[in-house]
C-alpha cells in the first residue's frame, strides 16, 4: 500500500522533532540556564524599551513618543527575524545531513520539499509569530493599530524570504570575487599595518560591517536635530550608536584572531596589538564626531541660528564612551562569544554615559580607564 | 651552565615543568632541535605535542625551567626570536573573506620583508596558490587554505619551522612539493620540526631524533641509523602500538577485576 508524500513528510518532520528533543535533553542544564538568561535579558530589553518609549518619551515628547515607540517594535522586530532567520535556516536546507540521509536511502524529492515546508510552516505558526505578536503586544505603541498588521506581514514575509536564504548552504552560493584590497606598506610600524589591515576587512570584506557604518553614521547625523527636542534621546541614540559601531569594529578584530597563529610568530608585542585596537577605535570615534559635526551643520542651517555647543558635546562624549570602553574588554572575555561583548559593553558604556551626562568632568577618568584596561590585560595576548 | 653538543642547538627546552588548570603536566629534562636537521615528535591524541609546540615557538613560558633559542635564553617576550620561528598549527584557522594575496601582504609586511613583492610570488607559485589568489578562502578547499597557511609559514624562510601535521588535507602533488622544501631547508642548515601520524613521511624525511611524547613527557626514541625506510615505518608502528605505562596499570587492574 502506497503512503502519501504528506503523510511521510510529517512523519520525516516528527522524526526531525523529536531528533531536536533529545539534543536538546542531552544538555538539559546548559539548555535550561541558556533558556533562562536569554529570556532575562530579552525581557528587561523589552520592558526597559517600552517603559522608555511609551510612558517616559510619550510624556515628555509626544511626537516622538509615538515614532520611536514604533521605531524600538521595529529594530526588535528586525532583531528577531534576522537571527531566527539565520539559525533555522538549516532545518530547511535541502543539504541538511538529515535530508541528504533520506535521499541516499531513496525517498522521493518531492517528500523532502514536502516536509521542508512544513519545518518552515511550523517554524511561522509554533515560534516566529507568537513571539512576534508580543513584541508588538509589549513593545507597539498601540498594538491594535493596523501599522502592527503591516509590520506582522512584513516581517513574516521577510522572515521567509531570509530562511530560504540560508538554507541554501554557503558552499554552493556562488563565491564573490574580492578585491585586493591590501596593498602593502613596505617598513611600516607594525602597529600602523594592523589599523590598515583591519579598517580594510571592516570596510571592505565584511558586508555587516558596511551596513552598520551607514546605520551609525545615519544615527549620528540625527542626534542634533533630535536634542532640541528631548535631550536624554539625543544623548541615548548617540550611545546606540557608539555601542553600535564599537562592537562592529571588536567583531572584526575577533575575527581577527583565526589569525594569531601566523600574527604571533611575526613578532607583535602586547603592546603594539593593544595599540592597534585602541587607536583603530578612536579613529572610528573620530569619524562618528565627524558625522555628528555634519549634522550639527545642517541644523544649523536648517534652523538659521546655531545650535548651544552643549547639543554637540554632550551626544558626542556619550557617543565616544563605547568606543573607549571596547578595547579595553577586549582580552578579557572569551573571543568566541560575541554577544557578551555587546552585553559587557553596552552595560559598561550606559553606566559611564549616565554619568558623564550628569557630570560632564566624569570623561576626565579616561587616562585611568586606559591605563587600567593596559595593565589588566598585559601578557593576555591571544590567550582570552 | 646548560651542558650542550658543541654545536649550539637551535632550540632547546630544558628541565621544563609546566601544569595545566585541568590538571595535564608536561614534563621536559632534556629536548635539543639541533641546526640544519629534521626532528620529528610522534605521540598520541592528548599527549602533549600541542604544549610541546607552544613552548618550542616561545608563545608559552614554562613555569619552571628554561627554553633556550640559539643558545640564548628565551621567553615569550623575545620578539626578535618569535620572528626566526614559522609554526604551521594543526587546523590553520584562516578567516574566510579575505584573499590569499591580501593575507600575504599583510604577513610580508609584518615580517618587514625586505622584497615583499617578489617573495610573495614566489611563495604563491611554489605552494600553488596563484590559480585562486584572489578567491575568498571561504570559496577555497580545505587543501587549497591548508597551501595558503603553508605560504604564510614559510613566508620569511624561518630558522626554525614546526608543523604540526603538514600532510593532512593536501594532494600527492603538494605532498611532494612539500617533501622537497623540507629537504631543501634541511640541506641549507635550517631546522625543521615535523610531527604526523603518517610514518612513511617521518622515515622518509627526518634526518635527527626522534621523540615520542607520552602523557606529557618527551622521550627521545632513536637517532635514525642508515637503514630502509619500510624498516623505520614498521620501528616506529611498534613504538606507538607499545601499550604506556598507564595503559598496563588499566589492563592490569581490568584483567584483576574481570578474573576468575
Amino acid at each position: 500500500m502506497s503512503t502519501h508524500p504528506v503523510q511521510l513528510a510529517l512523519k520525516l518532520v516528527w522524526m526531525h522533532m523529536c531528533a531536536l528533543r533529545r539534543r536538546l535533553l542531552h544538555k538539559l542544564l546548559e539548555t535550561i540556564v541558556t533558556l533562562f538568561s536569554s529570556a532575562v535579558i530579552a525581557a528587561l530589553f523589552v520592558y526597559v524599551a517600552a517603559d522608555f518609549a511609551n510612558q517616559k518619551l510619550a510624556m515628555a515628547a509626544p511626537f516622538y513618543g509615538f515614532y520611536v515607540g514604533w521605531g524600538f517594535t521595529c529594530i526588535t522586530s528586525i532583531g528577531l527575524t534576522w537571527w531566527l532567520g539565520k539559525e533555522a535556516g538549516p532545518f530547511v536546507d535541502p543539504q541538511h545531513p538529515f535530508y541528504l540521509y533520506w535521499q541516499s536511502r531513496g525517498l522521493p524529492p518531492q517528500v523532502l520539499t514536502h516536509a521542508r515546508c512544513l519545518q518552515l510552516l511550523l517554524l511561522l505558526l509554533l515560534l516566529y509569530l507568537p513571539l512576534q505578536g508580543g513584541i508588538l503586544r509589549v513593545m507597539a505603541p498601540d498594538p491594535y493599530h493596523p501599522l502592527s498588521i503591516a509590520v506582522l506581514l512584513l516581517s513574516t514575509g521577510v522572515m521567509i524570504s531570509w530562511v530560504l536564504y540560508h538554507s541554501t548552504t554557503s558552499a554552493h552560493r556562488s563565491p564573490q570575487t574580492l578585491r585586493h584590497t591590501y596593498h602593502s606598506l613596505p617598513q611600516s610600524s607594525p602597529p600602523r599595518i594592523l589599523i590598515r589591515w583591519r579598517l580594510l576587512q571592516s570596510v571592505y570584506n565584511q558586508r555587516p560591517g558596511r551596513i552598520l557604518a551607514w546605520v551609525v553614521s545615519g544615527l549620528l547625523f540625527s542626534t542634533p536635530f533630535l536634542w532640541a527636542s528631548y535631550q536624554p534621546f539625543a544623548v541615548l541614540l548617540a550611545l546606540t550608536s557608539g555601542v553600535i559601531g564599537s562592537c562592529g569594529c571588536l567583531y572584526s578584530y575577533l575575527q581577527g584572531l583565526k589569525l594569531a597563529w601566523m600574527e604571533k610568530q611575526t613578532g607583535l608585542s602586547h603592546s603594539q596589538f593593544y595599540l592597534s585596537l585602541l587607536c583603530t577605535h578612536l579613529l572610528a570615534a573620530g569619524a562618528a564626531s565627524v558625522c555628528m559635526l555634519l549634522g550639527y551643520g545642517c541644523t544649523a542651517a536648517y534652523t538659521g541660528e546655531l545650535p548651544e555647543l552643549r547639543a554637540y558635546v554632550i551626544p558626542l562624549a556619550s557617543g565616544w564612551v563605547p568606543f573607549l570602553v571596547a578595547p579595553q574588554l577586549f582580552f578579557h572575555l572569551r573571543h568566541n562569544n560575541f554577544m557578551v561583548y555587546i552585553l559587557a559593553n553596552t552595560l559598561l558604556s550606559l553606566f559611564w554615559a549616565t554619568a558623564v551626562y550628569a557630570v560632564w568632568w566624569t570623561l576626565l577618568i579616561f587616562p585611568f580607564v586606559i591605563q587600567y584596561g593596559y595593565q589588566s590585560q598585559q601578557d593576555r595576548f591571544y590567550t582570552c | 651552565m646548560l651542558a650542550t653538543s658543541p654545536v649550539t642547538a637551535c632550540s632547546q627546552l630544558h628541565q621544563i615543568h609546566h601544569r595545566y588548570p585541568s590538571g595535564f603536566v608536561f614534563t621536559c629534562d632534556e629536548m635539543s632541535i639541533m641546526p640544519g636537521s629534521c626532528t620529528a615528535i610522534i605521540g598520541h591524541n592528548g599527549a602533549g605535542k600541542s604544549t610541546c609546540f607552544q613552548l618550542l615557538t616561545l608563545n608559552l613560558d614554562p613555569q619552571a625551567g628554561k627554553v633556550f633559542f640559539q643558545g640564548q635564553v628565551a621567553s615569550s617576550k623575545d620578539y626578535t626570536c618569535k620572528q626566526k620561528i614559522g609554526y604551521l598549527p594543526q587546523n590553520t584557522p584562516l578567516p574566510d573573506w579575505v584573499t590569499a594575496e591580501d593575507l600575504l601582504n599583510y604577513a610580508a609586511d609584518l615580517h618587514q620583508l625586505s622584497q615583499p613583492q617578489m617573495t610573495i610570488r614566489e611563495s604563491m607559485a611554489y605552494w600553488d596558490c596563484t590559480s585562486y589568489r584572489q578567491q575568498p578562502l571561504m570559496a577555497c578547499s580545505h587543501g587549497m587554505r591548508k597551501r595558503v597557511a603553508l605560504a604564510l609559514a614559510t613566508l620569511h624562510q624561518p630558522e626554525l619551522l614546526i608543523l604540526d601535521e603538514p600532510f593532512s588535507g593536501l594532494d600527492i602533488r603538494h605532498m611532494k612539493r612539500l617533501e622537497e622544501y623540507i629537504t631543501h631547508r634541511t640541506q641549507n642548515g635550517l631546522s625543521t620540526v615535523l610531527s604526523s601520524h603518517i610514518f612513511y613521511y617521518i622515515a622518509k624525511l627526518c634526518t635527527a631524533d626522534i621523540w615520542k611524547i607520552d602523557q606529557g613527557k618527551p622521550e627521545k626514541l632513536t637517532t635514525w641509523r642508515d637503514i630502509p625506510t619500510e624498516e623505520k615505518i614498521s620501528w616506529l608502528e611498534q613504538q606507538i602500538l607499545a601499550p604506556t605505562p598507564a595503559a598496563n596499570h588499566n589492563a592490569t587492574s581490568s584483567s584483576a577485576v574481570h578474573s576468575p
